[in-house]
C-alpha cells in the first residue's frame, strides 16, 4: 500500500544519514571529544537502517502490510477516498501563512486563512465561514494577547502607515 | 516500614499542596478538559497536553503539573464514553471497551457499561496510585545507584522497547527514534559550545523546542491527515441513560470485581514498561479474562468482564506510566513524554532526585491524582450526557480551533515565526511519516531522552579507560546491555520469521 511512499522516504532517509555523517565527521575530530560520536553512529545506524526500509520496498509482496498501527492518535469518523491534494494544499496555506505572519499580523492573516480553511477544506458556507473565523480569531486574541501576554504580531507593513 | 511512613507523610505533605483551592480548580478544570479530549475522536491526550502546555506558563509548576497530568489521565476516562455509546474509540487506549461496551449499548444496557467503566476506572486508577505511592521511594532510593552508563543503557532499552511495542513494524519504529535523537542534537553542544546542524539557521542555536515538535506532529499533523481522509459519514450515538440506570447491579459487581482487580496489577505493570502504555495494558487485560474466562465466547458479545478489565487495566496504566517518569526521568509513552517537556520547561528534572529536590511537586502530583480520580467518579457519570454533547461538534471549526492553538501555542513558546516555521515543516514530516505508518510516540520519546542520553554516553566515556567496554563492567551494566541484545535478537528472529518466508513466497 505505502511501497512508493517507503521507497521515496528511504532514499530521503538514506540522503539525511549522509549529511548528518558528513557534519559529524568535523565534529569528532574537533575539539568537542566525542561531540561528534554519537551523531555519526546515530547517521550510521540512519544509513543501515534506511537501506533495509528500501530493501523491503523491493523485495516485499504487495499483499502483506500488517495491522495498523495502534499509537496513531483516533480518527474521527469513518474515511472516504483520500484527497491528497487537499492535504499539501493545506501545507502550502499553512507555509503562506506563516510567510505572511509578521508581515500582515496575527488579525488579517489569521482571518484569511480561516475563512479559505472553512470554505475550500470542509465546504462550509461563505457566511459561517466568516463568522466562526471572526469569533475564533477574536477569542484567540483576547485569550493569548490580552489574558497571557503573548504580543501578537500587529503587522510590519502597517508600521509604515 | 520506614518506607510506608515515608509514603504516608509524603501523601499528606501532598494532599496539602493539591487541596488548595487554586490546585483543586486546576485538577478540575484538568480532568474536564482531559474528559472532552478522551470523548472527541480527533484529539489525543498527546495533542491535548502539548496545545495545553503554553497555557501553564504563568503557573508555578507543581499547578500545572497538576493540570497536565489531569488532563492525561482525564482523557482515559472519556475515552470510555464515545466507545461505548458510539463504537468510536475515543483514544486507542478504549479500543477493547468499545468492542463489549458498544454491544452491551445495544442491547440497552449501556447504564451498566458506563457504570462498571466509571466505577472500574476510579478503582484501578485509585489503586494504581497507591502502588505508584508505594513503589516509586523505593524506586528512586535504588536509582540512585544507577551511574552514567546504566543510565546511558537504560535509555537505550527504553528506546528499543519503544520501537518494538509501538506501531506495526520495529524497522519504522526504531527510525524515528533515530530521527528523534538527531533532532535533539540540533543547536549548541553543551559540553563544547559548539553549533551542531543548525544549517546556519540562528533560530536552531538554541535547539528544536520539544513542544513544537508535539504539537506538529500530533495536533497539525491529524488535522492533515483528516483533512485528507476527507468528510465522514457520521455515527450513531446510542441514547444516554439515566444516572440511576449506571448503578451495577449485585451480580455485575460480582461478575467485574475480580477482572477490576486482575486489570489494576496487569495494568499498572504493563503501564511502567517502556513503551507498553494504557493501550497494551487493556489489550493484555482483555486477553487475560477472555483466555481465563469459563465462556470466552460472550467476549465481543456484550461481556461486562470485557469491559471491567479494559478500563480497569488502562486507568491503572496511567499510574504506572508515571512510576518510571517520576523515579527515573524515562517516559514510557507519548503523553509521560510531553508530560516530561513541561517538566523541564518549569526548569524541573524528574529522576531519582526528584523526591528529595522539589517533594512538593512530587508528592503534590500523586495526591492530585487521588483527588483527581474522585472528581472524575463524581463529575462523570451524572455529566455524560453534557460531554456526549461534543460529539455533535463539526470537524471544520474544531480542526480550525486546533491549529490556532498549535499556532499561537508555538509562538508563546518561541515568540518569533521561525517557531511557525518549524511547526508546519514538522507537522508536513509527520503527517508524510504517519502515512508511512511510522509510529510517532518513539519520535517523541528519543527527541525528549536525546539530550540526556548524549550526556550520559559522554560521561560515561570520559569515565571509561577501556572505551565502549565499560558498558559491561559493573553488573547492572552487564544485565541492561544483555537485555538490550535480547530485544534487538527478539526483533531479529521475529524479522527472519515472519518477514522473510512473506518476501520470498
Amino acid at each position: 500500500m505505502h511501497v512508493s511512499l517507503d521507497r521515496a522516504l528511504g532514499f530521503v532517509l538514506l540522503g539525511i544519514s549522509g549529511v548528518v555523517f558528513v557534519g559529524s565527521w568535523k565534529l569528532a575530530s574537533g575539539p568537542a571529544g566525542y561531540g561528534g560520536a554519537l551523531p555519526m553512529g546515530l547517521s550510521i545506524l540512519l544509513g543501515l537502517l534506511s537501506l533495509l526500509l528500501l530493501a523491503g520496498t523491493f523485495v516485499r509482496p504487495k499483499r502483506d502490510r500488517g495491522e495498523p498501527a495502534l499509537q496513531h492518535a483516533a480518527q474521527p469518523l469513518a474515511p472516504s477516498t483520500p484527497r491528497t491534494g487537499a492535504a499539501l494544499g493545506l501545507i502550502t496555506m499553512l507555509v503562506l501563512y506563516t510567510a505572511l505572519f509578521d508581515f500582515l499580523g496575527y488579525v488579517p492573516t489569521t482571518a484569511i486563512f480561516g475563512v479559505v480553511y472553512l470554505r475550500f477544506f470542509h465546504g462550509v458556507t461563505w457566511r459561517v465561514s466568516a463568522l466562526t473565523t471572526i469569533v475564533m480569531v477574536g477569542v484567540a486574541y483576547l485569550l493569548f494577547d490580552r489574558l497571557l501576554d503573548v504580543t501578537l504580531p500587529l503587522g510590519s507593513v502597517f508600521s509604515v502607515f | 516500614m520506614e518506607l510506608v511512613l515515608t509514603s504516608w507523610n509524603g501523601v499528606l505533605a501532598g494532599m496539602s499542596i493539591a487541596l488548595l483551592p487554586a490546585n483543586i480548580m486546576l485538577a478540575l478544570l484538568g480532568v474536564t478538559v482531559g474528559t472532552v479530549i478522551g470523548v472527541l475522536p480527533g484529539i489525543g491526550p498527546v495533542s491535548g497536553i502539548a496545545l495545553l502546555i503554553p497555557f501553564t506558563y504563568g503557573l508555578d509548576p507543581v499547578s500545572g503539573i497538576i493540570l497536565l497530568a489531569g488532563i492525561y489521565y482525564g482523557a482515559l476516562y472519556g475515552g470510555s464514553t464515545t466507545a461505548i455509546l458510539a463504537g468510536i474509540p475515543g483514544e486507542s487506549s478504549s479500543v477493547m471497551t468499545a468492542i463489549d461496551g458498544h454491544e452491551m449499548a445495544k442491547k440497552g444496557r449501556a447504564g451498566i457499561a458506563l457504570g462498571v467503566s466509571a466505577f472500574g476506572s476510579f478503582i484501578a486508577g485509585t489503586l494504581g496510585v497507591i502502588l505508584l505511592t508505594l513503589f516509586a521511594p523505593v524506586i528512586a532510593r535504588y536509582a540512585l545507584m544507577l551511574s552514567a552508563p546504566e543510565f546511558f543503557l537504560l535509555m537505550c532499552l527504553s528506546f528499543t522497547l519503544v520501537a518494538t511495542l509501538t506501531g506495526d513494524s520495529f524497522l519504522k519504529g526504531l527510525i524515528a527514534t533515530v530521527l528523534g535523537l538527531m533532532i535533539s542534537m540540533v543547536g549548541i553542544d553543551i559540553f563544547s559550545g559548539e553549533s551542531r546542524f543548525t544549517l546556519g539557521f540562528p533560530g536552531l542555536l538554541d535547539g528544536i523546542p520539544l513542544v513544537t515538535v508535539a504539537i506538529a506532529v500530533f495536533a497539525v499533523a491529524d488535522v492533515i491527515e483528516n483533512v485528507e481522509k476527507g468528510p465522514s459519514s457520521g455515527s450513531r450515538v446510542s441514547k444516554v441513560p439515566p444516572l440511576r440506570q449506571m448503578i451495577p447491579t449485585r451480580a455485575d459487581w460480582k461478575a467485574a470485581v475480580a477482572p477490576i482487580v486482575r486489570a489494576t496489577g496487569l495494568g499498572f505493570f504493563v503501564g511502567a514498561l517502556p513503551g507498553a502504555g494504557a493501550t497494551i495494558a487493556s489489550f493484555l487485560s482483555y486477553g487475560l479474562e477472555k483466555a481465563i474466562s469459563k465462556e470466552p465466547q460472550r467476549f465481543g458479545h456484550g461481556a461486562i468482564e470485557g469491559v471491567a478489565a479494559a478500563e480497569s487495566a488502562n486507568n491503572a496504566a496511567a499510574a504506572g506510566a508515571l512510576t518510571p517518569l517520576l523515579t527515573l526521568g524515562i517516559p514510557g509513552s507519548g503523553s509521560t513524554a510531553v508530560l516530561l517537556g513541561a517538566f523541564m520547561l518549569f526548569g524541573i528534572r524528574p529522576g531519582p532526585l526528584l523526591f528529595e529536590q522539589h517533594p512538593e511537586i512530587a508528592w503534590g502530583l500523586i495526591a492530585s491524582m487521588y483527588v483527581g480520580n474522585v472528581m472524575l467518579l463524581v463529575l462523570n457519570l451524572p455529566l455524560i450526557g453534557l460531554f456526549m454533547q461534543f460529539l455533535r461538534l463539526p470537524y471544520a471549526p474544531m480542526s480550525l480551533l486546533i491549529l490556532l492553538l498549535s499556532i499561537l501555542g508555538v509562538y508563546a513558546g518561541t515568540s518569533t515565526s521561525f517557531g511557525l516555521i518549524l511547526l508546519v515543516f514538522f507537522g508536513a514530516v509527520g503527517w508524510l511519516l504517519r502515512k508511512a505508518d511510522f509510529p510517532m510516540p518513539p519520535l517523541l520519546l528519543s527527541l525528549v531522552l536525546g539530550p540526556l542520553t548524549e550526556k550520559s554516553f559522554r560521561q560515561a566515556m570520559a569515565m571509561s579507560d577501556e572505551g565502549v567496554l565499560i558498558f559491561i563492567r559493573q553488573p547492572i551494566s552487564a544485565l541492561l546491555t544483555a537485555c538490550l541484545i535480547a530485544v534487538l535478537l527478539y526483533n531479529a528472529y521475529r524479522f527472519v520469521r515472519l518477514r522473510l518466508p512473506k518476501a520470498m513466497s
